[in-house]
């Protein structure tokens, strides 16, 4: 039974997580335990590992070892994710409470790509879809860079969606490498939802973006592909623009967005490994998206074929 | 007096990609890739190994003079440990 200092706010919070989880479609067997505590206020920080910051959450992982620390700036929060185990303990502070959709998106999320590491699924900031034919790809790249927007454009052309960019890499059939989706809204900007023409949807207010779920766009979701191609994509001017790349410069790229490999020795051989297959498996692009591409959805299948 | 061998730094994983090689350094957070004759030089240093043996698996891998392995073998160790991909092998107590 959880208490917290304001009324139930402790169990909505954990309900909510469940919710989260829920949504994604992570199969159940695979969620990680989270132990939540509210605490007053965190106390001094006892690790002297370097800290790695990203927008939000400052982290603590790696040589000499020890669990995984993760610290959430736009409130008090910490989570420590076990040394080996898919578990973490989570002690919030109240203020917390007020920011749960920030909270899931910016802290749980980080919390979440470590544990599932126990579990040997690993990270790769990406989108995944299939096309109609059955071909897998992967659109791994920054936020801002277009994956959202090719990944709402081709989702109402037919393709299935795995999701917009939180994928994790697994081991597939007959030593493939295959890619699970933790199914999410898509989160468009204004700019790519008025290319697209799209009005509707979730009015994500803190985000100044507009989320669908990829069914409102009459996509299906899919909970695994087998990628064969990858696209390192980023927001170009009028027309699109494709590169081939070999698969070292893959490999380089992958390793950019599934960069928590570089941060911890427990998986990082596996993790590695399957990097690496992915690499061998995919024909690999870089990619500069242009507007052409809203008139002519199919100029990037054609590109690559 | 025995001659100093040489393995690869614990933090450092290394996998085969297009005949070349892949390496993190977990510690420093860092890439590296070499080209193939690297990565047979580190996939020997999984265990470890003194210049000699290094020069002497390169002499039966490829078709070069000892003095040109050598110089090789000897390079490439010292970008290693400058870039601490391998360490020196403390002798057994």
């Amino acid at each position: 039974m959880s208490s917290s200092s304001v009324d139930g706010a402790l169990l909505r919070l954990e309900n909510d997580v469940a919710q989260w989880l829920s949504n994604s479609r992570l199969e159940r067997v695979t969620w990680p335990t989270f132990i939540f505590r509210e605490v007053a206020a965190l106390g001094p920080n006892p690790d002297s590992r370097p800290v790695f910051t990203q927008p939000t959450v400052a982290i603590q992982a790696g040589p000499p070892g020890g669990p995984v620390r993760i610290r959430w700036d736009l409130a008090d929060a910490e989570a420590l994710v076990d040394e080996f185990l898919p578990q973490a303990t989570i002690s919030i502070t109240p203020d917390v409470y007020a920011r749960t959709d920030f909270f899931l998106r910016t802290m749980m999320v980080v919390v979440l790509l470590f544990a599932m590491r126990r579990r040997g699924r690993f990270h790769v900031h990406a989108a995944a879809l299939q096309s109609p034919e059955g071909e897998g790809w992967l659109l791994a790249g920054s936020s801002g860079g277009g994956k959202s927007t090719t990944t709402a454009l081709l989702a109402r052309e037919g393709w299935r969606v795995s999701t917009e960019d939180i994928a994790f890499i697994e081991p597939a059939l007959e030593g493939a490498v295959g890619v699970r989706g933790f199914r999410t809204r898509l989160a468009l900007r204004p700019g790519g939802a008025s290319l697209l023409q799209i009005d509707a949807g979730l009015a994500l207010a803190d985000r100044g973006k507009i989320g669908l779920w990829p069914e409102e766009l009459g996509a299906s979701w899919i909970p695994v592909i087998v990628p064969t191609v990858i696209m390192f994509t980023s927001v170009g001017n009028d027309r699109t623009v494709v590169e081939r790349l070999s698969s070292m410069d893959a490999m380089r790229g992958l390793v950019q967005w599934s960069m928590w490999v570089l941060f911890e020795t427990i998986g990082a051989t596996e993790h590695l490994r399957l990097l690496s297959g992915l690499s061998a498996q995919t024909r690999a692009y870089r990619v500069q998206l242009g507007r052409d591409v809203f008139d002519r959805p199919a100029l990037l299948q054609d590109a690559v074929a | 007096m025995t001659e100093q061998r040489y393995r690869l730094h614990p933090d450092l994983r290394l996998t085969a990609l297009a005949d070349e090689g892949v390496l993190l350094h977990l510690g420093e957070r860092k890439y590296f890739s070499v080209n193939d004759t690297g990565l047979s030089m580190l996939e020997a240093l999984r265990q470890p190994r003194t210049l000699d043996e290094l020069v002497h698996e390169l002499l039966e891998s490829y078709d070069a003079t000892e003095a040109d392995a050598r110089e090789s073998a000897q390079a490439f160790l010292d970008r290693c440990l400058r870039a601490s991909v391998i360490v020196p092998d403390a002798p057994e107590p």
